[in-house]
């Protein structure tokens, strides 16, 4: 494949984030360090889009973009296309959800992959029920909105027995 | 990594190096961040009003439940304007501490003791920030304070945490510890001389990111530097990668500020003189971006004016009166927040007061 800018031999494979759609460029190593070079001069803005938005141009091709953007976390509903359009995700179980697209980030962000600093010295609270409790409540609301209250007394009731369970275990 | 705890775990070592900050006006505040989530809900962005309300009330009641913290102030972000009350923070800061502009202002310190200022903000971009503001440069004992807190609130919250990733923030970028150290300093020297970009280029090399704090686009005087990576260093490293480069910046802007004097003192001398006048003529209750630039501009001349003894405090004595009106409603707003109508009377008639006065 010939370079979309030159006659040169296109060896690199980008996919521009910037627009509203997706564009596949296949460019020269010269014209692609030039295209990456010229973009994103600004320093101050947002740290993590635009560490993203270099990361996934270098290694996703825009089909894989396309169906990592549509990535839905089932707890909070969060969509990867949101995430990195705000640079915020919704819950914590997107760090397990996103897990192998976020990791690299950090690597990016903090030079780093591990924490080292303190731990909460209440430890033991149970993380799936907290998760779950996220998930049901978001479906409460859901069912709510359909007006099927039926369903929104079952999901309340078992809301109410993680809470307590959790009052217990402290 | 570099884990050097000697220095941090030396008061006598970070008071020297406080007082020597302090005295030449250049360092303008300290201060402390601490995101944290509550396990069980969402973050902001995916949360409905309702929920917003529900970890208001958590945090709250968890505050009025603990005498240890039970004085905390509490800034809720929904009820004030979330600009306003951080420019006026901001400013506060920078006039408060220049000893010499504003002495008949003191702030009441809400917990602790007098040179901490400590404070939580909630439904900000995290569910709440502990935030603690050191009035005498000693980052070390605002993180004490700081840890302390959250130790507290966390006997009745459930945060977000993993053992892999630490505490779990909406934003990436402050993952792990959670933690911000940072310094405000006033640099207007090393901001006319281009000496603040190879001090930047040098911090950039050991985590330190320097920002302009009133977002002027122009560039303005104060800068705020504080550590990039939040993960991967434990947070007493963190605090001691900010406060190792205060007697840097200090240096660095003292050098400066007698290089301008010994090559214009005169224009200098000028310069100081009209901002002063221009800074009377200003209209404070101005709140467009523009007048803001305008304000820190030449505040920041007139302070550095001050410290180099080119203008003598007579001269500004109705400026202090202008900014203790502003730094009065600030203050009125927190109250409000913090529902503590009694002070909020207070504020209201001491601000009819100097309106009355000024006119």
């Amino acid at each position: 494949m010939k370079c979309q800018k030159c006659e040169k031999p296109a060896n690199f494979h980008i996919t521009d984030l910037t627009g509203d759609e997706l564009l596949a460029l296949h460019l020269c190593p010269d014209c692609a360090k030039q295209y990456l070079q010229t973009e994103e001069p600004a320093v101050e803005a947002p740290l993590v889009t635009g560490l993203l938005q270099k990361q996934l141009k270098l290694e996703q091709t825009a089909e894989d973009l396309k169906e990592l953007d549509s990535k839905e976390c089932p707890v909070c509903g969060i969509s990867f296309y949101e995430f990195r359009q705000a640079g915020r995700l919704g819950c914590p179980h997107d760090y397990v959800f996103f897990g192998s697209e976020l990791e690299p980030l950090l690597v990016n962000v903090h030079g780093d992959n591990k924490h080292v600093g303190k731990h909460p010295k209440r430890g033991g609270h149970n993380t799936e029920s907290q998760t779950e409790l996220i998930r049901l409540r978001r479906e409460m609301k859901e069912v709510v909105e359909k007006e099927d209250y039926e369903k929104a007394t079952q999901l309340r009731d078992r809301i109410r027995r993680i809470e307590e369970e959790g009052q217990r275990s402290d | 990594m570099p884990t050097d705890r000697a220095a941090a775990n030396s008061p006598a070592l970070s008071t020297a190096t406080a007082s020597l900050s302090l005295a030449s006006g250049i360092v303008v505040s300290c201060r402390i961040g601490l995101s944290r989530n509550i396990a069980e809900f969402p973050f902001l962005d995916v949360c409905s009003v309702d929920q917003r309300i529900e970890i208001e009330s958590a945090v709250r009641a968890t505050v009025r439940w603990n005498n240890q913290i039970k004085d905390l102030t509490i800034v809720d972000c929904q009820q004030l304007e979330l600009m306003e009350h951080q420019f006026l923070a901001e400013l506060e800061a920078v006039v408060g501490l220049s000893n010499r502009v504003s002495p008949a202002v003191t702030a009441e310190p809400s917990v602790g003791t007098e040179s901490l200022n400590s404070c939580l903000i909630i439904n900000e971009e995290d569910h709440f920030r502990i935030q603690v503001t050191s009035r005498n440069a000693d980052l070390n004992s605002a993180w004490d304070a700081a840890n302390q807190f959250d130790d507290e609130l966390e006997q009745r919250l459930n945060m977000a945490f993993s053992p892999r990733w630490g505490y779990l923030t909406a934003c990436p970028s402050n993952v792990g510890t959670g933690l911000r150290a940072s310094v405000v300093v006033h640099v207007p020297a090393l901001m006319v001389s281009g000496g603040i970009h190879e001090l930047q280029r040098r911090l950039a090399r050991s985590n330190v990111v320097g920002r302009e704090v009133f977002g002027d686009p122009a560039g303005g005087d104060f800068y705020r530097f504080s550590n990039q990576a939040t993960l991967g260093f434990d947070e007493a490293t963190l605090v001691e990668q900010i406060a190792q480069i205060i007697p840097q910046i200090v240096a660095a802007e003292s050098e400066a500020r007698e290089n301008w004097l010994t090559t214009d003192r005169a224009g200098l001398q000028r310069e100081v003189q009209s901002s002063l006048e221009r800074l009377r003529a200003l209209d404070l209750t101005d709140s467009t971006d523009q007048n803001r630039f305008e304000l820190t501009r030449l505040l920041s001349r007139v302070r550095l004016g001050l410290q180099l003894e080119l203008l003598p405090t007579t001269q500004t004595e109705s400026i202090v009166r202008k900014f203790e009106l502003i730094q009065l409603r600030e203050r009125l707003l927190t109250a409000i927040a913090q529902e503590d109508y009694g002070a909020a009377s207070r504020f209201r008639d001491r601000i009819k007061f100097l309106s009355g006065e000024l006119v």
